[in-house]
């Protein structure tokens, strides 16, 4: 059985099938479109899954492609940038790109990213205003929070952050983004109190806080929330 | 400015001359426009005593007033631009009337000089604007003209390897060639750093960032194939903020690390050390070998050096990107022997407050 139709939007004929040995191999459905505007067709007609979007494409930037993507559907956007890249990145996650990955890719980063952006559409979050995850449990509405059955204690922040982690499961969030959504500010020098309130918390909810599983660093990007 | 010193030299009965000045501030005595006044070197020193002190000088002004000839300096925002020198009859006078005109002109003078030179200046930053921009577009079609075919290689090398059976024999070639085109992705990103470092178009983008994630993403991709146990990183527990472009700070320790197993033992230790003191962040990257020699020890950081006894390939720009992208991030690089064994290369950040008030 399938594990998903996946539309992968680039101009060199190579790369796409490269991108379909791949997805073939780890049980996907592949279409294709060369072209920005081929892409967003193909997008409304099949209905994929997740988009591959090349950052560059001969029509539009993969940016702009983005932006039109977002304003007809939620679907699972992963960008394939080259290094060196970041603030397009940033910038990309900010505008509702899901992750990135970056050329050269090995097939099985491709595949682990596409897994994890994948997991979070089709598992609704939230399920009977519980969470609960490897152990780790969390009632919205009473806003209790266990760790294999032992209580936590998360002050404002850190339920704040884990509340917004565990909407976004397997997706990156920028720091921006983070600050944006628990500290309601656009403030850039409030930027290491993301970082600091994010020790803090995975001090509570890691097993080892040295080599964090949850809550793992995306370099120079951001943070994502692993589903364990 | 030749009409203009014409006027004056109907006003005046006079013979005038501009004397402009050259970038450095200098007067440009030979280029003088309007009339050819020759001057003594006395008279030289007094225009620059005027482009000095941005006071006029010589006949009817309180400086030296028994010199035969007038210097005007023509200021325009609080600098200099040139020097007008009149040569008036020996028995002239002034009235009141004639002294308004001639400072209008003077004023007149100053703006249309004014104008030259901001035209100059927009014309040049155009210039320079666009040469930087397509600079940028040949460098973005270059990276992705090199970097495409590596995808395609190093993606199906990878796919063969990941998807099929292998005899013995062919699944050592192909391993090797996976990591012969990662060798090669990063020689590409080297070149195209540097030439963006060359043409200036690689501008800082900085964020706040955690040292120890630039330490263990610069390990991340350092180690390639057998040297994943021989680097051993020691970090302090708490973040360590500084205010760096990350990916230029990851490839600089990415090259330094890489150096230090390049040229350390075959299978010995390579230790990046993470410190704070004072407000900055030190991270020390210590390798066991033999060190190099003291004559050579500031070059390593230049363009192209390789030591002598290098064993392996190599371009010798690894560690001159890595100077250079420390020092845009406003930090300091520096190479040491440790006695009795090793040798050690430092970089110094300045760290950011670490806890603030929320």
């Amino acid at each position: 059985m399938s594990k998903g139709l996946v539309l992968v939007i680039d101009d060199e004929p190579q790369i796409q099938k490269l991108f379909r040995v791949i997805l073939t191999h780890a049980g996907y459905d592949m279409i294709s479109a060369g072209t920005g505007k081929e892409g967003l067709s193909e997008l409304v007609y099949k209905k994929p899954n997740a988009v591959l979007l090349d950052m560059g494409l001969p029509d539009m930037e993969g940016s702009e492609v983005l932006l039109r993507i977002r304003e007809i559907s939620d679907v699972a956007v992963i960008m394939v940038s080259v290094r060196g890249q970041e603030e397009v990145k940033v910038q990309c996650l900010e505008n509702g790109a899901d992750d990135y990955v970056t050329k050269p890719f090995s097939a099985v980063e491709l595949t682990a990213r596409l897994q994890a952006v994948l997991r979070r559409k089709t598992t609704p979050g939230i399920v009977d205003e519980v969470f609960e995850n490897a152990g780790l449990r969390l009632e919205f509405n009473t806003r209790a929070a266990t760790l294999h059955g032992q209580p936590l204690k998360l002050t404002a922040i850190e339920y704040g952050l884990l509340t917004l982690f565990i909407k976004n499961a397997g997706r990156v969030l920028t720091m921006r983004q983070i600050l944006r959504d628990v500290w309601a500010t656009d403030n850039d020098e409030k930027l290491n109190s993301v970082r600091v309130y994010l020790n803090h918390l995975r001090q509570k909810i890691e097993a080892d806080p040295a080599q964090p599983k949850r809550i793992v660093n995306e370099p120079g990007i951001g943070y994502r929330f692993n589903l364990l | 400015m030749r009409v203009g010193t014409e006027q004056i030299n109907l006003l005046c009965r006079s013979n005038s001359s501009v004397i402009m000045l050259n970038d450095a501030g200098e007067p440009f005595f030979d280029g003088a426009l309007g009339d050819q006044i020759s001057l003594a070197d006395e008279q030289k020193g007094l225009v620059h005593w005027v482009i000095a002190n941005k006071k006029s000088a010589g006949r009817f002004s309180d400086t030296l007033p028994q010199q035969p000839l007038m210097y005007l300096p023509l200021i325009s925002s609080g600098i200099v631009r040139a020097v007008l020198v009149i040569k008036l009859a020996d028995n002239a006078r002034l009235d009141l009337a004639q002294r308004t005109l001639l400072e209008s002109f003077t004023a007149l003078m100053t703006l249309v000089l004014e104008k030259d030179e901001l035209l100059r200046i927009s014309r040049e930053a155009r210039m320079k604007e666009d040469t930087q921009k397509l600079q940028s577009a040949l460098l973005d079609n270059l990276s992705h003209e090199l970097k495409t075919p590596l995808t395609i290689i190093a993606g199906y090398l990878d796919a063969l390897l990941l998807y099929h059976e292998w005899p013995k024999d062919a699944l050592e070639l192909l391993e090797e060639s996976r990591l012969a085109s990662l060798r090669l992705t990063n020689s590409v990103d080297a070149v195209l750093d540097l030439t963006k470092l060359d043409t200036g178009n690689f501008k800082p983008n900085y964020a706040l960032c955690d040292v120890k994630d630039v330490v263990s993403e610069a390990v991340k991709q350092a180690v390639i194939g057998s040297n994943v146990n021989r680097v051993k990183v020691e970090c302090p527990q708490e973040p360590l903020a500084v205010q760096v472009d990350f990916y230029m700070l990851t490839q600089a320790l990415k090259n330094m690390i890489n150096n230090a197993l390049t040229h350390g033992p075959a299978q010995g230790d390579v230790d990046v050390k993470v410190n704070s003191l004072n407000q900055k962040v030190l991270i020390n990257i210590i390798d066991q070998g033999g060190g190099i020699p003291k004559d050579v020890l500031a070059k390593i950081f230049d363009k192209f050096y390789r030591g002598s006894q290098t064993k392996k390939g190599g371009l010798g720009l690894g560690l001159s990107i890595s100077k250079r992208f420390i020092e845009l991030n406003n930090g300091t690089v520096e190479a040491a022997n440790l006695s009795p064994q090793g040798f050690m290369m430092s970089v110094v950040l300045p760290v950011i407050d670490k806890e603030e008030k929320l």
